[in-house]
C-alpha cells in the first residue's frame, strides 16, 4: 500500500515545489532567472517520475485506505498530467525573455503558477465530484491572480476583475449540480453515480439531468465555450502573455480531462440525453467564434477568439462522443496536444516580440514584412499559423482530420460539413498574418536570429509541429502521429469499467 | 426522452437568458430606496468608523482579516479529526500533520513578508 503513493509523487513534487517557491520568494535577492530554472526543475523531475508511470500503470488504482477513493491514478490521468507538465515546462522557459523583460514578476508567480498546475493534475485525478470543484477552483483562483499580476496596467486589473466576477459566478452552477447530483444518488463518487445510473433505469433521473447540465454549464465556461465565450476576448487580451499561453493551452487541456472522465463513463448512460444541447453549443462556438476572429485588430486578440473556434471543433467530437463515435475521444486528446503545441508556438513569438520595449500591443501592422526582418521567426510562425488552420503537412491538419473523421463516422455529415466551412473561413484570420509578413516590405533592417532558450525551443516547437504532420511516414519506429493516437487510445482503454 | 432535453437546455436557458434579462429588470421594476443608512457599509452594527469611503486606511486591516479568515477555517479541520483520531489511525495522524505543516509554510510566508508588523 505505501509503495503505491510512489503515483502520488508527482503531484507532491509540484506542491512541494510551490510552497518552496513561495518561502524561496522572500530571499529578495535571488534573480528572476533562477526561480524560473528552480520551476521548471521541479516540473522536470515530476515529468520523469509522470513517464516512469505511465510506463507502469496498468490499471486503475484508488488508494481506498489513504484517500477513501477520492483518487484515482490510470493511464488517463497521467496522460493528461504528461500534457500539464510538459505545457507548463515549455510556457516557462518559452517566456524567459518575457520575464526579463518586465518588472512586475516574482517568486510569487512562479509558486502560484505550480499551484494552479496541482489543481489541474488533481482535477485529472479526481474520482469524486467534490474534489473535482475544489481542483477546479484550486486551479482558477490562482489563475485570477495571475491574470492581474501587472497590477500597475488597467486593462490588466480590468481583466481579472472580470474573470473573478463571471469565473466564480459559474463555478457556482458546478457546486449546485453536484448538490441536484447527491440529492439523487447519495453519493459524489463518480462511481457510484454509474452504478446507480445502470441499477436505476426505470426510475425518475430528472434531477440528475438536470445536475449534470449544471456541471456541463461551468466546463463549458471554463473552456470558453459559446454562449459562455464573452470573457474570453478580455481576459486573454489583458493577461500577460505566460499567462494567456498557460490559459490557452494548459486550462483547456485540464478542464477537457474532467470532461471526457465523466461523459466517457459516469454519465455516460444520460449523455445522450442532453447530446443536442452540445450540438447546438458546438455549432454556436464555432460560429460565434469565428465572427470574434475576424473583427479582431490584435493579434492576442485573434489568437484568443480562435481559442474559441479550436474549442468548437473539440465540442463537436464530444458530441460524436454522445452519439458512439469509437475514436472521438482519442480525437479530442490528439486535437489537445496539437491546438497546444500551435498556440504554444504562436503565443511564445508573439511573447518574444513584446519584451522588445517598443512593441507593446502588437496588431496585425507590427507584423508588415517580418519576413525580411527575421526571417527563421516568420517561417516558424507561418507553421503555426498553417497548423492552426489545419492546413496539411503540420500536426493541425490530422488533428482537424481525426475530428471530422469521428463526426462522420456517426453519421453527421452535416455537421462535419460546417466544420470544414469554419475551418476555411479560418484561413482568412490565419493567412492575413502570413500574407502581411511576406508580402509588404520591411521598415527594419534585417535582424540576425537570436540564440536563446526561447527562441531555440519556438523553432523546436515547429519542428515538432511538422514532424507530427508528416513524419509518421519518414521515420518508421519513432512514435509520431499515429503513435500519440495510439497512446490516447491506450489510456482511454483504462477507463472504462 | 425529450422532457429531459426540455429540462437540460432549460437550465441553460435560464442561465444565459433568463438571469440576465432579470439583473436588468431590477432596474426598471419594483421600488428603489435610496437612503443614507442604506448606502453605508454594514459594520456588525457598529456605527461607521469611516466615513467616506474616500478616506484612506491601512490595508493591513484587509490583509489580516484574510490570514485570520484562513487560520480560523484550519481549526474547523482539527476538532472534527480530534474527535476521530482513534479510527484514524496513525495515518490520519500524519495526514494532518502534512495539513499543518502545509498551514505553517503559510504563516512562515505571512510572516516573513512583514505583514504582521504594525510599526
Amino acid at each position: 500500500m505505501i509503495w503505491d503513493l510512489y503515483l502520488v509523487m508527482p503531484l507532491a513534487l509540484v506542491f512541494i515545489g510551490a510552497l518552496f517557491l513561495m518561502l524561496f520568494s522572500l530571499v529578495k535577492q535571488v534573480e528572476l532567472t533562477n526561480y524560473n530554472l528552480v520551476t521548471v526543475a521541479f516540473l522536470s523531475v515530476s515529468l520523469i517520475i509522470e513517464l516512469i508511470i505511465f510506463q507502469n500503470v496498468e490499471h486503475d488504482y484508488l488508494f481506498e485506505t489513504i484517500f477513501a477513493k477520492m483518487f484515482i491514478v490510470d493511464k488517463l490521468s497521467t496522460l493528461f498530467n504528461i500534457l500539464f507538465l510538459s505545457g507548463a515546462i515549455l510556457t516557462l522557459l518559452i517566456n524567459n525573455n518575457y520575464f526579463k523583460s518586465r518588472d512586475y514578476y516574482n517568486g510569487e508567480f512562479f509558486a502560484l503558477l505550480l499551484f494552479s498546475i496541482f489543481g489541474m493534475m488533481m482535477l485529472a485525478h479526481t474520482n469524486e465530484l467534490i474534489t473535482a470543484f475544489i481542483s477546479i477552483e484550486l486551479a482558477s483562483i490562482t489563475l485570477y491572480v495571475l491574470v492581474g499580476y501587472n497590477h500597475h496596467s488597467p486593462k490588466s486589473s480590468e481583466a481579472m476583475l472580470k474573470y473573478i466576477i463571471l469565473g466564480s459566478l459559474a463555478g457556482v452552477f458546478f457546486i449546485l449540480g453536484v448538490a441536484l447530483v447527491y440529492g439523487v444518488v447519495g453519493s459524489t463518487y463518480l462511481g457510484d453515480i454509474y452504478s446507480y445510473l445502470i441499477h436505476h433505469q426505470n426510475s425518475d433521473i430528472s434531477l440528475l439531468v438536470v445536475g449534470m447540465m449544471f456541471m456541463m454549464v461551468t466546463l463549458l465556461f471554463k473552456i470558453g465555450a459559446a454562449p459562455f465565450h464573452s470573457w474570453v476576448v478580455d481576459v486573454y487580451i489583458g493577461s500577460p502573455f505566460p499567462v494567456t499561453m498557460f490559459m490557452a493551452t494548459t486550462l483547456k487541456i485540464a478542464i477537457f480531462s474532467i470532461l471526457l472522465r465523466l461523459f466517457l463513463v459516469d454519465f455516460a448512460p444520460i449523455y445522450p440525453l442532453i447530446l443536442e444541447i452540445i450540438k447546438v453549443v458546438a455549432i454556436a462556438t464555432l460560429l460565434l467564434g469565428s465572427l470574434l476572429a475576424i473583427a479582431q485588430t490584435q493579434l492576442k486578440g485573434m489568437l484568443a477568439a480562435s481559442s474559441i473556434v479550436h474549442v468548437g471543433y473539440m465540442l463537436m467530437a464530444l458530441y460524436a462522443i454522445g452519439v458512439g463515435s469509437s475514436f472521438a475521444a482519442s480525437a479530442i486528446i490528439f486535437y489537445l496536444i496539437s491546438y497546444f503545441l500551435s498556440a504554444l508556438g504562436a503565443f511564445g513569438i508573439l511573447s518574444f516580440l513584446a519584451s522588445d520595449e517598443e512593441k507593446r500591443h502588437l496588431s496585425f501592422d507590427d507584423f508588415k514584412g517580418f519576413a525580411h526582418e527575421r526571417p527563421y521567426m516568420a517561417a516558424a510562425m507561418t507553421i503555426f499559423m498553417l497548423s492552426l488552420a489545419g492546413f496539411p503537412s503540420t500536426i493541425g491538419f490530422l488533428g482537424k482530420f481525426y475530428i471530422f473523421m469521428s463526426v462522420v463516422e456517426t453519421g453527421e455529415i452535416l455537421l462535419a460539413g460546417l466544420g470544414i466551412l469554419i475551418a476555411f473561413i479560418s484561413i482568412y484570420y490565419y493567412f492575413k498574418l502570413i500574407a502581411l509578413m511576406y508580402f509588404y516590405p520591411s521598415p527594419n533592417p534585417k535582424k540576425r536570429f537570436p540564440f536563446a532558450i526561447s527562441t531555440l525551443l519556438i523553432v523546436g516547437v515547429a519542428l515538432m509541429i511538422v514532424w507530427g504532420g508528416i513524419g509518421t511516414g519518414l521515420i518508421p519506429f519513432v512514435a509520431g502521429a499515429d503513435g500519440l493516437l495510439t497512446i490516447a487510445s491506450e489510456a482511454l482503454k483504462t477507463i472504462g469499467k | 426522452m425529450t422532457t429531459h432535453l426540455a429540462l437540460a437546455s432549460s437550465v441553460i436557458f435560464v442561465i444565459v437568458l433568463a438571469l440576465p434579462i432579470l439583473f436588468h429588470l431590477t432596474r426598471y421594476v419594483g421600488a428603489r430606496s435610496d437612503n443614507e443608512r442604506k448606502n453605508e457599509p454594514y459594520e456588525s452594527g457598529v456605527g461607521l468608523t469611516h466615513t467616506e469611503s474616500f478616506d484612506t486606511f491601512n490595508i493591513k486591516f484587509y490583509v489580516v482579516g484574510i490570514v485570520f479568515l484562513l487560520f480560523d477555517v484550519e481549526v474547523l479541520f482539527l476538532f472534527p479529526w480530534a474527535i476521530n483520531l482513534r479510527d484514524l489511525g496513525l495515518f490520519g495522524m500524519v495526514e494532518m500533520f502534512v495539513f499543518i505543516g502545509i498551514l505553517v509554510a503559510g504563516l512562515i510566508y505571512v510572516y516573513r513578508s512583514n505583514i504582521l508588523k504594525w510599526a
